[in-house]
């Protein structure tokens, strides 16, 4: 009798475990996926995410000068030598640092192609190397590659 | 008043459009407020709108260019994506606006709207409806609402 006692008892014990178990597997896994994605989607990107887009001088050189669409798309301005101007990871557009942040904040794509501008692909490059001089030697490349 | 502070982006744009304009296209900023203009669009050749002068009117909002220009039909006309207030329903100018575009691109897509009229994503349902079940006679409607109303001066 007492052994049957202790047996359903412990049987209920275990289903209940079981059941918290599951609760918390099923609870906690949407609200961990859901919080990213949507703080990203809601809106455009958030100045953390922006911080993380590579970012470099305007360096005016002899041949770029001429080759180089050297306009910013947004401004309509000329890219002047030493101007802070941000490129866009997937696509290679670039403009300047103020004018494409206020439009990523608001929608995270491409002001020319519309190329989705993604935080969760720039993770990888979270070195510090953001809105900085670092990038200046892989943008030069890039932009002989586009020339 | 509205014309302190302009940005410079909005004079470049002004100054582009008068010295260059696009064929068949118009736009001359108002001179009491330089964000409103006057706009003007000839009917695109082998649309039903051929030979009609349209008059609309464009309003850059002040988050513009982070912000769709606003651009309303004045003239009447029958066509299935612009409603009889002259709204026009075009991707551009709501969910697929991007800085990188302009007063001048947003005309001319305006323009391309003339000659390719899109039933399938009405403003006007009639007019949509009508287009659908009879394009032919619809079409000539659009000829006729031509002459009526937008045949110049």
């Amino acid at each position: 009798m007492a052994v049957a006692l202790l047996i359903s008892i412990s049987l209920i014990f275990l289903g209940v475990t079981v059941l918290i178990l599951v609760h918390i597997c099923i609870m906690g896994r949407p609200s961990s996926l859901s919080s990213q994605p949507s703080e990203r989607k809601q809106g455009g990107l958030s100045p953390k995410e922006l911080q993380k887009l590579p970012c470099f001088n305007y360096q005016v050189g002899e041949k770029r000068e001429t080759e180089l669409s050297s306009d910013c798309a947004i401004c309509l301005d000329i890219f002047m030598k030493g101007d802070k101007c941000r490129l866009l990871p997937f696509c290679g557009h670039s403009f300047h640092v103020k004018c494409v942040d206020s439009w990523l904040m608001k929608v995270p794509r491409c002001p020319v192609c519309r190329a989705e501008v993604e935080s969760m692909g720039l993770e990888a490059r979270d070195d510090g190397s953001g809105c900085g001089f670092r990038c200046e030697s892989s943008l030069n490349q890039r932009i002989e590659v586009r020339v | 008043m509205a014309n302190t502070n302009l940005p410079r982006r909005i004079i470049k744009e002004t100054q582009r459009l008068l010295s260059d304009p696009a064929p068949g296209i118009s736009a001359s900023p108002s001179e009491d407020n330089m964000r409103y203009f006057n706009v003007m669009i000839l009917g695109p050749t082998q649309s039903p709108y051929e030979g009609g002068v349209f008059k609309l009117e464009l309003f850059l909002p002040e988050e513009y260019p982070m912000a769709a220009p606003k651009v309303r039909f004045l003239t009447k006309i029958y066509h299935p994506n612009i409603d009889k207030l002259g709204r026009i329903c075009l991707d551009i100018l709501k969910d697929k606006w991007s800085p990188a575009l302009q007063i001048r691109t947003v005309l001319l897509s305006i323009q391309a709207l003339l000659s390719a009229p899109n039933p399938d994503d009405p403003l006007s349902d009639n007019i949509a409806k009508h287009w659908k079940a009879n394009e032919a006679e619809a079409v000539e409607t659009a000829k006729e609402w031509t002459r009526l109303y937008a045949s110049g001066t």
